[in-house]
């Protein structure tokens, strides 16, 4: 993809320049590197445990996008709220939810993170601020919104991370949503996990502008990043930047293009 | 007969139809280059092109209110919603411009569109997508509903609905999908009249009426509980609107009991309906107060053995019937 490499492009021609996540330090990085073979691993776990029967219904893996959630999460802070669509394994644990309440969750326990009610699609974790896993497509949109401007009622500096996927895009849910936020200056970031598909539907036979997502913020005037998912540092740089641009009152909500990959299929 | 799956049949009944009608199209998500997402529009592409077989976006407002447009023009949709559960994003259409246009243009603009797709829990969805929407719907001025719960009556009432001039929201049972039954040949030109229930089992002491997935239980029930000398009349209405009273209330002057399965949750729901539509006809000739099986009052839970309980059931079924023919 045309906007894939241009990202890519700019990333290398900055070598030589500082970039935030060098402040990571070893530490930091290594957590980086552990959240996200923790979620590839879980979600091989998830993989197998659907093949014995033990989860059911739907189970969207996210296997491939790990770059995205972690390097996200880590350039938020801790009590920033997120809020995100169905695949959303990954979410929870870069958050930092003990991969055992996840997994009980898929399993049916009331021991997991939503008591064994929600499953798969349903993840919330009030604590690590996650406000959940929405399964209907674009319906976490307008509940992103709403966070963000409760954020802005009580005058706190959080910043809300509000993800979905490319597929989210065409749903008017999600236009009224960039709409609000842009006329009330909400402290928020939309984050499309642009993976190029919505079920078997590529990105470019459902979507206007598939190959320039910049247009869709320009409609509203909103703050644009495109960053390589599959690069979680580059991920951590843009998203560091953008909450805290949102923090200082640089500027206002922002639309992220991560460009990003799911290497299995749709759902199990 | 020869037997085919449920899915096979819904799938017949679209391209006879638009083999017959110029004017029918489907529109959907996934129903074209993916064959469905469940597989019931498989080789529709291939047989009728993209001018007739629409791949949408996942944009159910836009492409629910298209069919609507486009039969106020003089086309016939068919608009298949994945899940029914997603229909909701479309409410404003579905259910304020499909069944009042007629109305609203005094007479002006009938909409013959079917919208059709997956109802029901069963299959560890979670809430948000493990609607039925039967009641909430059924109270529409203007629509039709039809519920088929075998291949015949899926293939039969779908080329009704594709016919009929009203707009049809056609609830499928994605657990009902590979189920295989009889169905009479493709050359039949197989329909089924709305407002015409089906009698699935003669008895004369209690009758049960069931629709959609739940027929299926309350026919197991019935073979159970004839096991203890209780014989029941199992009724399947098969459309919701029109509703065939006539038959459940003849079914009830005979047995004098009554219990009514259904899907939904049972506070303002078709079991509430129907056993009013009943009182109001036949309470003279009840011996005992009618019972409804419907879901539990609670979101459909994730949890399978939760999920199985909360829903109408076999044992559930029995447990009713035995309730209320106690007296006899
Ligand atoms: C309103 C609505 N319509 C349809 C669906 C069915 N559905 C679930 S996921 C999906 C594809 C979404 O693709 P995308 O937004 O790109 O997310 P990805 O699966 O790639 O993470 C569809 C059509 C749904 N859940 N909600
Ligand atoms: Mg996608």
């Amino acid at each position: 993809m045309q906007g894939f490499q241009e990202s890519t492009m700019a990333v290398s021609s900055e070598n030589n320049a500082a970039r935030l996540s060098d402040a990571l330090g070893a530490s930091g990085l290594l957590d980086i590197l552990r959240q996200m073979m923790l979620i590839r691993r879980f979600e091989e776990r998830c993989a197998q445990s659907y093949q014995q029967a033990k989860i059911g219904g739907f189970c969207h893996l996210y296997i491939g996008q790990e770059g995205v959630a972690v390097g996200s999460i880590a350039g938020l802070r801790g009590d920033d709220p997120i809020i995100t669509a169905y695949r959303d394994h990954g979410h929870a644990l870069a958050r930092g939810m003990h991969p055992n309440y996840a997994m009980a969750e898929l399993f049916g326990k009331v021991t997991g993170c939503s008591k064994g009610k929600g499953g798969s699609m349903h993840f919330f974790d009030k604590t690590r601020h996650m406000y959940g896993g929405h399964a209907i497509v674009g319906g976490q949109c307008p509940l992103g919104v709403g966070l963000a401007f409760a954020i802005q009622y009580k005058g706190e500096d959080k910043v809300c991370a509000c993800y979905l996927g490319d597929g989210a895009l065409n749903q008017g849910a999600f236009h009224e949503s960039m709409n609000m936020a842009a006329i009330w200056n909400l402290p928020i970031i939309f984050v499309v996990e642009n993976n190029g598909y919505s079920m078997g539907t590529h990105i470019a036979r459902g979507t206007s502008m598939a190959d320039d997502l910049s247009v869709k913020a320009a409609a509203y005037g909103m703050k644009f990043a495109r960053c390589d998912g599959m690069d979680v540092l580059a991920t951590y740089d843009c998203f560091k930047a953008l909450a805290d641009g949102i923090r200082a009152g640089k500027h206002g909500p922002a639309f992220v293009d991560c460009q990003t990959y799911r290497y299995k299929g749709h759902s199990m | 007969m020869r037997e085919i799956q449920y899915r096979e049949a819904l799938n017949e009944a679209m391209c006879e139809e638009m083999q017959r009608d110029e004017r029918v199209f489907l529109i959907g998500e996934e129903v074209a280059e993916y064959n469905g997402a469940y597989k019931v529009s498989q080789g529709m592409l291939d047989q009728f092109g993209s001018r007739r077989v629409v791949d949408s976006p996942i944009s159910e407002t836009a492409f629910a209110g298209l069919g609507i447009g486009a039969a106020m023009y003089g086309l016939r949709p068919i608009v298949e919603f994945m899940s029914w559960s997603f229909c909701l994003v479309a409410a404003d259409q579905i259910i304020n411009n499909a069944p009042k246009m007629l109305y609203m243009s005094g007479g002006q603009f009938p909409v013959p569109i079917v919208f059709r797709g997956n109802n029901g829990a069963g299959g560890q969805l979670g809430s948000t997508h493990s609607w039925s929407v039967e009641s909430m719907f059924a109270s529409v001025p203007g629509l039709k509903m039809a519920i088929p719960s075998t291949p015949a009556d899926a293939k039969g009432l779908l080329k009704t609905a594709i016919r009929e001039d009203d707009p049809v929201f056609f609830l499928e049972s994605e657990r009902l999908l590979g189920f295989r039954g009889p169905v009479p040949p493709v050359d039949a030109d197989h329909t089924i009249p709305f407002g015409q229930a089906d009698v699935k089992l003669s008895g004369s002491h209690c009758t049960i009426v069931a629709l959609g997935r739940p027929v299926h239980f309350a026919v197991q029930a019935a073979a159970e509980l004839a096991k203890e000398g209780i014989f029941c009349e199992v009724i399947d209405p098969r459309t919701v609107r029109p509703l065939d009273i006539d038959t459940i209330v003849a079914s009830v002057k005979k047995t004098n009991y009554l219990v009514v399965v259904d899907q939904t949750w049972p506070f303002a729901s078709i079991a509430a309906e129907i056993a009013m539509q009943v009182y109001e006809r036949a309470m003279d000739d009840l011996d005992n107060k009618i019972v409804r099986v419907n879901n539990d009052d609670v979101p459909a839970p994730y949890n399978r053995t939760l999920e199985q309980e909360m829903l109408p059931n076999v044992r559930k079924i029995c447990e009713a019937v035995r309730a209320v023919t106690y007296n006899a």
